[in-house]
């Protein structure tokens, strides 16, 4: 109201004619925009003829995942410490069907990969799909601590992989949420020793025999089949739905006649949210079964295992090996605020020689608590302590916890 | 400090020159004026012949305007962690001596004083103008928005919308709540967008050379037949094979970047008070609050620079609706959102200590198994608890007076109003729009009953046969009354500002005494509020030009002064 006129008025500067009062309150309110007008600089419009935005760039666009030159930031294997690297990226080529990427990133370890992906995701009418990744991998500090699941924390050994590989995945999507398809690749693998410092090699442990494959390079062609069913709400950090997947794949070295496998891994997530999806608890179980003929054998770098940020929390990364794992997890997650929640959970797993021996008795044991941080709904970080009859382990990750499809 | 002792300090130096310390704040405000105005300005009358001031002034032309650019994930971490600005007890700057809002570029009265018709509140800012369907509409532009396609078209007459479509999911949820939300906003006063919710085949849509398609990272590339196959196969046709999507008319003039709930644009030179101090921007939590807008605070808006009479302004619209209601656009709404910000330090530390065992109520909130409606209910809608996700100080500055104003906008909308907006949501489940609308009465409701009450619900003040008549809120809305009312009458020097008690002068007929200005002191029972209601003789002519309304607690003040 009259206090409208507070809000304007500024008293002229020393030495400044001053006006007759106003007669109106309309009068008022010009003198006071006219008076703001004054000050406000004289701005000329921009060159009409200037070239059209072609985006602008900011730093945050490198790790924006938008088009063109960008940085990429993450792991270059399990275990192999964090790296960071260049990334260029385009979309909608070959009139929109395509999207391909390619990527360098090294980490301080001296672990350092290179990647190259193309995707038609929205194939035949949308219903289909097509991806694939050749890479090549240098993972230095591989741990192992022996087969089985009673290996012993003192055999901490470690070693080194380079791996080359190319992995193809066609897929079909007849339902909504379901995707059904077919896998197929190469994979090249070349272990050696590994640079841990004051940690044992796996050859000065192990008996060679125990580690099939540590002195070869190999050659596995890999094909196979794999369906899933994918109804979570929001697959970067779900509080309803479900994922349900089956992966079943055959190996075959390339032609040493020495190794060949066929591997079948399943995988159960269920979000069941109460008070509204502000807290959830989260169940996940998740088995890897191997049959090796009898006259081949499994390197011991394609073991199944556990131990780490994602299984079986309270116990070292990669410590238990073996041809079959199986590992069911609990959390409890409940809503500090919108960007962070708490979280308690339970794990508890083993790994075995046979597939028979996959069930739920002598599982080994971890529990924890921790914290997730959310942008947009979305978990890009995780902190968590977990405990187990080896020690506390405390991880630090930037991804949610459980694997998405694979 | 104390609210109380804040009043003193601000309006200390008219309480002084005020004869009664019950002067009103206008006038208070206007003589604080004084210490820091030459003479001659101070020297202003109480009242301008031209008060009660309902439309500003033509705009100053702006020159120049260059568009301000937001970054809404950044904005989104700093107001996340911004702490709720303490309430000053200013009183809003741009009201007129009714305390009503004068229209301007950010505001018109329209439902409240003019009482726009059924169908012209249903209509909302232009619903004669949909995209025509005759010829296909030419695609200008087309993106992803979030995970669905949103489309710039042209239809036939040259009219440009944007076209914005429901997640599968959710069907129909913001595309309802836009053009709901968008009506409601136009009848409360504000500039909106022509929203219109169009049913249209895949063959409605041409491809137009020159057309755009725009890249995640905000460039630009030609856009191809395959884009738009791609496009539309995010979303979902009905068994009809129609689809469905809100069209929003583009806004006329160019547009230069949203606005800021608070501070001034520098390059306005029309904008001359802080938009926390605006009153239909401190009115806009109430509001929001009613219809479920929590995003409120970001970026929900924009500025055109339009003409006026041959002079270029700028124009402040309310956009991007999706989010009212129960729709949080992608999905339903949050649980949380309209209890709480997005942070509360407070609240974190006790989830984490009860380790989510005991959630706040709004975690038990019931709501209906409608996708189409999204998270919305009234029974746990608290108005005066009620937050956007973040804080925002224009709200926390809102006094009585400014949630008195609001809620009389929204006491104004009738429940046939309320029920025929919510039809323009186009609803295939009838359930789903009786559900909204029978909240949004509710809601409605606990806001009457929440702020009318705090100051005297007397409103529609005027002199006829030379009696003070008004219309008592109370009355109207089934409150319970806050009379037997009493009148006190004062003659008012309009120069001075000083009043003087006339003897006798206590019913509602004007005193017959010779002064060009009156004052009536309208007071309920002893513990309610009470209004100053100042009358200006011209003539044989008597008209109410301007009022003051009181808090019960000033009427302690006063007994203290």
């Amino acid at each position: 109201m009259l206090a409208l006129a507070c809000a304007l008025m500024i008293p002229p500067a020393d030495g400044q004619e001053t006006n007759p009062p106003p007669q109106s309150r309309a009068e008022t309110i010009r003198r006071q925009r006219q008076q703001r007008a004054a000050n406000i600089p004289a701005k000329p419009p921009p060159d009409a003829n200037a070239p059209p935005r072609s985006g602008k760039f900011s730093p945050a666009d490198l790790i924006s995942g938008g088009d063109g030159w960008g940085v990429v930031i993450g792991r270059v294997a399990p275990g192999q410490g964090y790296a960071l690297g260049p990334v260029y990226r385009q979309r909608g080529v070959w009139n929109g069907r395509l999207n391909w990427q390619a990527s360098a990133r090294a980490s301080a370890t001296k672990a350092w990969s290179v990647r190259a992906g193309v995707e038609a995701p929205t194939l035949f009418r949308t219903r289909a799909f097509f991806e694939t990744d050749a890479f090549h991998l240098h993972g230095p500090r591989y741990e192992y601590y022996g087969r089985g699941p009673d290996s012993p924390l003192e055999d901490y050994s470690n070693y080194r992989q380079e791996q080359n590989g190319l992995e193809s995945r066609l897929g079909y999507r007849p339902a909504r949420h379901l995707r059904v398809g077919v896998v197929g690749g190469f994979l090249r693998v070349n272990p050696g020793p590994g640079s841990r410092s004051g940690v044992a090699q796996v050859t000065d442990i192990f008996d060679r025999a125990d580690l099939a494959g540590v002195d070869d390079t190999t050659h596995f062609w890999r094909a196979g089949l794999f369906a899933s069913y994918d109804s979570r709400d929001n697959p970067g950090g779900p509080r309803g739905g479900g994922l349900y997947q089956i992966r079943w794949e055959k190996f075959a070295d390339g032609g040493q006649n020495r190794f060949g496998f066929q591997r079948l891994r399943f995988e159960a997530q269920k979000f069941a949210p109460i008070f509204n999806k502000t807290n959830v608890v989260a169940l996940r179980l998740h088995s890897t079964m191997t049959w090796v003929p009898e006259n081949r054998e499994l390197p011991f770098y394609l073991q199944a295992t556990l131990g780490g940020p994602r299984e079986l929390r309270g116990f070292p990364r990669f410590r238990f090996h073996d041809h079959n794992a199986i590992i069911a997890t609990a959390e409890y997650r409940w809503r500090l605020f919108s960007g962070m929640d708490a979280v308690a959970f339970f794990d508890a797993g083993k790994v075995t020689p046979r597939s028979a021996d996959i069930n739920f008795s002598d599982l080994e044991a971890s529990a924890g608590a921790g914290i997730r941080l959310r942008l947009q709904g979305n978990v890009f970080m995780r902190l968590e302590t977990a405990f187990s009859h080896e020690g506390t382990q405390v991880w630090l990750r930037f991804s949610d916890i459980f694997r998405g499809l694979w | 400090m104390s609210r109380e002792a804040q009043y003193r300090r601000t309006f200390a130096p008219a309480r002084q020159a005020a004869s009664r310390p019950w002067c009103a704040y206008s006038l208070v405000a206007l003589g604080a004026l004084s210490a820091v105005l030459p003479a001659e300005e101070s020297a202003s009358p109480a009242f301008f012949p031209d008060d009660p001031l309902w439309a500003e002034p033509a705009p100053e032309p702006v020159g120049y305007v260059a568009a301000t650019t937001a970054e809404k994930t950044k904005a989104v971490l700093k107001e996340t962690f911004r702490s709720p600005a303490k309430s000053t007890g200013t009183q809003a700057a741009n009201v007129n001596t009714l305390d009503e809002v004068p229209d301007s570029p950010w505001f018109t009265n329209r439902h409240r004083q003019g009482r726009m018709s059924v169908e012209a509140i249903a209509a909302g800012p232009g619903s004669e103008n949909p995209p025509s369907q005759e010829s296909p509409w030419q695609i200008v532009e087309a993106k992803v928005e979030g995970v669905t396609p949103g489309f710039t078209i042209e239809d036939e007459y040259g009219r440009l919308y944007v076209l914005k479509f429901d997640v599968p999911a959710y069907p129909e949820m913001a595309s309802a709540a836009e053009a709901i939300g968008a009506r409601f906003f136009h009848a409360l006063g504000y500039y909106v967008p022509e929203t219109h919710i169009v049913r249209f085949r895949r063959d409605q849509f041409a491809l137009r050379e020159g057309s755009n398609f725009e890249l995640r990272d905000g460039g630009f590339r030609p856009m191809r037949p395959r884009d738009l196959q791609e496009l539309l196969a995010t979303v979902k046709p009905g068994p009809d094979g129609h689809f469905r999507a809100v069209a929003s008319r583009v806004l006329p003039g160019r547009p230069v970047g949203p606005f800021r709930l608070e501070g001034t644009r520098p390059d306005d030179p029309n904008d001359i008070v802080p938009h926390e101090d605006r009153r239909e921007i401190r009115a806009l939590r109430l509001f929001a609050a009613w219809l479920g807008h929590t995003e409120i605070a970001l970026f929900n808006s924009l500025d055109t620079v339009v003409e006026s009479g041959g002079i270029p302004h700028i124009r402040h619209h309310l956009i991007d609706f999706g989010a009212t209601l129960g729709s949080g656009t992608t999905e339903p709404k949050d649980p949380h959102e309209g209890f709480e910000y997005e942070f509360e330090g407070a609240q974190v530390l006790r989830n984490l200590v009860t380790l989510g065992i005991r959630p706040p109520a709004w975690a038990r909130a019931r709501y209906p198994e409608m996708k189409s409606v999204g998270r919305f209910e009234a029974t746990l809608f608290d108005p005066k608890a009620w937050k956007p996700r973040f804080p925002v100080a224009a709200f926390d500055h809102a006094t009585e007076r400014d949630n008195f104003w609001a809620a009389k906008q929204v006491a104004g909308f009738s429940s046939d109003e309320i029920h025929a907006i919510v039809r323009q949501g186009k609803y295939s489940d009838p359930e789903a729009a009786q559900w909204l609308a029978r909240c949004l009465i509710l809601r409605r409701d606990k806001i009457v009953r929440a702020y009318l009450p705090a100051l005297l619900a007397l409103d529609d003040f005027a002199v006829r046969d030379d009696e003070l008549r008004f219309a008592d809120l109370n009355e109207v809305h089934g409150l319970d009354t806050q009379g037997p009312y009493h009148v006190q009458w004062y003659r008012f020097d309009n120069a001075t500002r000083q009043q003087q008690v006339v003897e006798r002068a206590t019913g509602f007929a004007l005193p017959a005494i010779d002064a060009p200005f009156l004052a009536a002191r309208v007071s309920g029972r002893a513990d309610t509020a009470n209004t100053i209601v100042y009358v200006r003789r011209t003539g044989s002519t008597a008209e109410v030009c301007g009022l003051d309304r009181y808090p019960p607690r000033e009427l302690a003040d006063r007994s203290a002064d």
